[in-house]
């Protein structure tokens, strides 16, 4: 298999080699990408575009049919400054969706005291708290608080510093300006927070009133931390990449700054057919 | 870094031999080199065997615009709108040599374009626009008409 493909790869180089004039490309390139990028384009298609592009041929089946399966990543939901006009934002898709929810004012305002309080809460001095909802209890357990990063701006720190839970696992984001975010994991058995060093495809979702985990999310989203703030009219959601250590797109973001109450991570809906 | 400091160039080699010099600062984007030319200060030449010099002048004009913090979002955006307006041939080898040179953005916005041409598209008219054969056996293409039934009913709904 891995044989035929290098093969493949030589006759291709041949070709190219013996084609003088600019190439204009093979009209079929798209069936010799690498899987990895057809996963990538195939993940940016919607439900009903991804169901036709599984019958184009066995290789996209294939794809189409992977992607499907995995993770989804979150929504951003925006609050507006008036009115019940509530933009959200699919960091996926890269597309930005209007609703109006006339209702929703109060149950957001219950949605912001319950998450500013958190589902876990963590204080400085080391108390981590754990909410359960079915008896409505709180768990609270000490746990030495994470090695605060050097240069951390403590002015405002609550703003930048994130927690999020996925699959019991709970993480924590320091985030400061001019550094790069650094991510601690909670050791659950010796209660101690231990620095990520590779973050093992996690993707993050941070923002200021609810932070999201996901696993296995697309090639593209992996590693990488997302944060509420999307540039180029809807076109890019900025994150920061492990892999290559800095902010996309390139900037100085000042995350004290931000308005903390303007926008939320929410799971991604399930039936999309009121945001169409 | 500062300013006054002489700029650090980087040699690069394309595929037909053609040789391009780029500052340290655009050069950095490219993720899966960036090791040989931060190791290396010497001002070798760094081969490209795989990227076209008419690709590789893309990817470094590109990459200029986007190193430049001075341009204006609006601008970035129109930039972007028009470089990926090329041939399909051409947007492939630029889709390769952003995955082989790991630039993520630019990665990002030429699958970005190639999904947005798919989106909308039956699996017929998909096939035709890059040439693609279909190569499902029989049972496939029988699974295939379901789905291409349920994506007709999909049609009708959409009118």
């Amino acid at each position: 298999m891995a044989g035929t493909r290098r093969n493949k790869f030589k006759l291709l180089a041949e070709i190219i080699k013996e084609d003088t004039r600019a190439s204009t490309g093979q009209p079929d390139e798209i069936s010799g990408f690498p899987a990895v990028i057809l996963e990538l384009i195939i993940s940016q298609l919607t439900f009903k575009n991804n169901i036709r592009a599984s019958a184009v041929c066995r290789r996209w089946r294939a794809v189409a049919n992977a992607v499907r399966k995995v993770n989804k990543p979150p929504w951003l939901m925006f609050f507006p400054k008036s009115g019940d006009l509530y933009e959200f934002y699919d960091p996926c898709q890269r597309k930005t969706y209007w609703l109006e929810l006339p209702d929703l004012y109060i149950i957001g305002l219950n949605y912001r005291i319950s998450t500013a309080l958190g589902f876990v809460t963590l204080r400085m001095a080391g108390l981590l708290g754990v909410y359960n909802p079915d008896e409505s209890t709180w768990d609270v357990h000490s746990v030495p608080p994470p090695r605060c990063p050097e240069g951390f701006c403590f002015r405002k720190w609550w703003k930048g510093r994130f927690m999020a839970e996925h699959n019991g696992d709970i993480f924590v984001i320091y985030i400061c300006s001019a550094l790069n975010p650094v991510v601690y994991k909670l050791d659950q058995t010796n209660k101690e927070w231990t620095e990520m060093e590779t973050w093992e495809g996690t993707t993050l979702f941070a923002s200021f009133l609810s932070s999201q985990a996901r696993m296995g999310l697309n090639g593209m989203m992996k590693n990488n931390v997302y944060f509420p703030k999307v540039l180029y009219y809807g076109k890019r959601c900025v994150y920061y990449s492990l892999e290559s250590g800095r902010y996309h797109p390139r900037q100085c973001y000042d995350w004290a700054e931000q308005d903390p109450h303007e926008s939320i991570w929410i799971d991604a809906p399930e039936d999309q057919s009121a945001f169409l | 870094m500062s300013s006054t400091e002489a700029k650090k160039m980087v040699v690069l080699k394309s595929f037909d031999g053609v040789t391009f010099e780029v500052e340290e600062s655009v050069a950095v984007q490219f993720e899966s080199i960036r090791h040989m030319f931060e190791d290396n200060l010497a001002g070798s030449v760094i081969p490209l065997s795989n990227i076209k010099s008419e690709i590789l002048s893309k990817v470094i004009d590109y990459c200029k615009r986007h190193a430049d913090d001075t341009t204006d979002e609006e601008d970035l955006k129109a930039f972007d709108a028009d470089f990926v307006k090329v041939e399909h041939g051409t947007l492939f080898d630029i889709i390769r040599a952003a995955n082989y040179l790991n630039i993520k953005s630019l990665l990002d916005l030429t699958c970005q374009t190639v999904a947005d041409m798919i989106k909308g598209k039956t699996p017929a008219e998909i096939r035709e626009l890059f040439n693609i054969s279909d190569e499902f056996t029989p049972e496939e293409e029988e699974e295939a008409s379901i789905i291409t039934r349920f994506i007709y009913m999909d049609r009708y709904a959409d009118c």
